[in-house]
């Protein structure tokens, strides 16, 4: 939301940059910023069954993006929508429907084209799968990766979900309670976690292969952002915490190549 | 399904079916003969002590088969038999009595418990009702003990918006517990929950059936869920159970095309073993106009002829049904 500066009335980025292909976009006028919304970065929502206007058809709702940025007349904007829709697994000739008209998988496929409808550079996909069903979720993740290759657009794919994660990224950030705790390749990241925080998250998901072993959880739970907050975030739950990590915050120490962590102890831990 | 003898089943579902008039407007109350075909002739058996699970995408009928053995819902055909006792067939106290060995945990903890009720309130909520006077604030205790939250003493006075999702959950499965039921049903109880905070709930449901002999129908779309909670797996597709057997074999070996459909849809926790997936086509139809013949077969890879005749589950291994021809062959 900070990326795209739709942070909530009262939220304020107190500190920090946003670049944005070699432009500060924190520092962008509400005016430049309507430029760069959806023309340079846009978004798939999570909840593509209550983000689309029930009252406009699916063509109103993707042309008010394309007519937000450029002045086109009617026929380019159908078969930008019509080559949009074929894009996304879609029958164009169904462009003059209503979003109740569609299922979810659908809905969330015009989600999709939405977000392309103006090629943007960077897509940000927030939980795009979240309310789908496996099938259905499947069809979705294997649409978003051959996109992401023909189109060769960026993305930030938000998720809770780890496998979702394995299926698609090339690069995790882990993130908790604010603060990214360990970022890198993510191969390196599911094969050799480093933090804490990623060694359990990823202990804790049941799998489909191997054999079946007791799954470990990490107890307590986040803490509240309201108050104060120990260095070490994740102080309260870490079966390694030390009195320092109380004391000192960890800084982000580079690991090889391509990952990062925000641990004082990785390598003790490592090691055991 | 048909081995069993009765003693140790503790339910027995027999061809239930629930249909649901459409109506075609909103002030008619005529339905021309259109129904929404919830569940089409399931016939199950939970077995005393084992945890089944019931998983499917949705809309197949998963939590309307869940609240006709709760009976919340009257069947439109079929019978289920509760450890021997016909649950449409009884009335008044006895069902009372029944009710008393089934509870039900929901999937939106946030939703599920009353915000007015204190904890106390809401767990000991079905003692009150089924006038079990004796002890309430003793067993309400025990109860929250036995899920985790303790001491007891700190969470009675407190209200859900003061606890967070995970402990929310154990709330409820407190409550469920505080009658010493011998069925749970659970209807997807980890899907609101987080990742870290799922893995803790499911272990504490593990537990419980260890310490309380508990029975439980588990319902979730998550397979990986089920495989790791349950003894035995039901598939549902449309209103019918497509596929049933040991939970670790169906995961390792299905034999029904759409098991294997869902299963290869699964995205692994794993990077490196990517993209693998057999993709089926479209999406689930509505059960209104469910097709001829086998369910599956629009969307079926390996449909034929005969297919055009529904059918049945059949043996094709130890203690595994499925409802496919090909079972066998493919």
């Amino acid at each position: 939301m900070t990326i795209m500066r739709l942070l909530p009335t009262g939220a304020r980025v107190y500190d920090g940059r946003v670049i944005l292909g070699g432009q500060d976009i924190l520092n962008a006028t509400e005016e430049q910023m309507r430029d760069i919304r959806w023309k340079q970065v846009s978004i798939i929502f999570q909840g593509a069954l209550n983000s689309l206007n029930p009252v406009l058809t699916v063509r109103e709702q993707i042309a008010e993006g394309i007519l937000a940025h450029e002045t086109v007349d009617k026929k380019t904007i159908d078969g930008r929508i019509d080559a949009l829709f074929r894009y996304v697994g879609l029958d164009p000739a169904r462009r003059m429907n209503y979003p109740h008209e569609f299922s979810g998988g659908m809905k969330q496929r015009i989600m999709i084209a939405m977000a392309l409808a103006c090629n943007p550079a960077l897509v940000i996909a927030d939980e795009p799968t979240t309310a789908l069903d496996v099938v259905v979720q499947y069809q979705i993740l294997d649409l978003i990766r051959n996109l992401r290759e023909k189109l060769q657009i960026s993305m930030i794919l938000i998720t809770h979900d780890l496998s979702v994660v394995a299926e698609l990224s090339d690069k995790i950030a882990i993130m908790y309670a604010g603060k990214i705790v360990e970022y890198g390749d993510t191969f390196e990241i599911f094969e050799r976690p480093k933090h804490p925080y990623t060694r359990a998250l990823l202990k804790s998901i049941p799998k489909m292969q191997g054999a079946k072993t007791r799954l470990t959880y990490i107890s307590g739970s986040v803490p509240d952002l309201t108050g104060p907050v120990p260095a070490c975030r994740f102080y309260d739950r870490c079966q390694y915490a030390q009195k320092k990590c109380a004391e000192v915050e960890p800084k982000t120490e580079q690991v090889g190549t391509n990952q990062s962590v925000a641990c004082h102890f990785w390598r003790d831990i490592e090691k055991q | 399904m048909t081995a069993n003898s009765s003693q140790d089943t503790l339910v027995e579902v027999k061809n239930i079916k629930k249909l649901f008039p459409v109506r075609r407007g909103l002030f008619t109350r005529s339905h021309a003969g259109r129904f929404v075909h919830a569940v089409d002739g399931v016939s199950v058996a939970i077995r005393k002590g084992e945890i089944l699970s019931l998983v499917g995408e949705s809309g197949c009928g998963k939590t309307t088969l869940a609240r006709l053995i709760l009976r919340l819902l009257a069947p439109t055909d079929g019978t289920i038999i509760f450890d021997g006792q016909n649950l449409f067939g009884t009335s008044g106290g006895e069902m009372r009595k029944l009710r008393l060995q089934m509870q039900a945990v929901f999937q939106d903890p946030y939703a599920s418990l009353d915000p007015k009720k204190t904890i106390l309130q809401v767990v000991s909520e079905p003692l009150v009702v089924n006038r079990l006077k004796n002890g309430v604030q003793e067993r309400v205790r025990e109860s929250l003990l036995a899920v985790g939250l303790s001491p007891p003493e700190l969470y009675l006075s407190k209200f859900p918006y003061e606890l967070s999702g995970g402990q929310r959950q154990r709330v409820a499965i407190a409550r469920a517990i505080v009658i010493n039921p011998r069925l749970i049903v659970a209807d997807e109880p980890v899907s609101m929950l987080d990742v870290s905070i799922r893995a803790e709930i499911l272990t504490l449901m593990l537990d419980l059936r260890q310490k309380f002999n508990l029975t439980y129908l588990f319902i979730t779309h998550d397979l990986a869920v089920a495989r790791y909670v349950s003894d035995r797996m039901a598939v549902m597709y449309l209103g019918k159970i497509v596929e049933i057997g040991p939970a670790e074999e169906i995961c390792a070996n299905p034999l029904h095309p759409y098991t294997k459909a869902l299963l290869s849809a699964l995205p692994s926790a794993d990077p490196r073993a990517r993209h693998k997936g057999v993709q089926v086509k479209g999406e689930v139809p509505n059960a209104i106009e469910i097709p001829a013949g086998c369910r599956f077969r629009p969307r079926c890879p390996h449909a034929f002829e005969k297919c055009m005749v529904e059918p049945e589950l059949v043996r094709v291994g130890p203690d595994h049904y499925a409802a496919c021809y090909l079972a066998e062959e493919i």
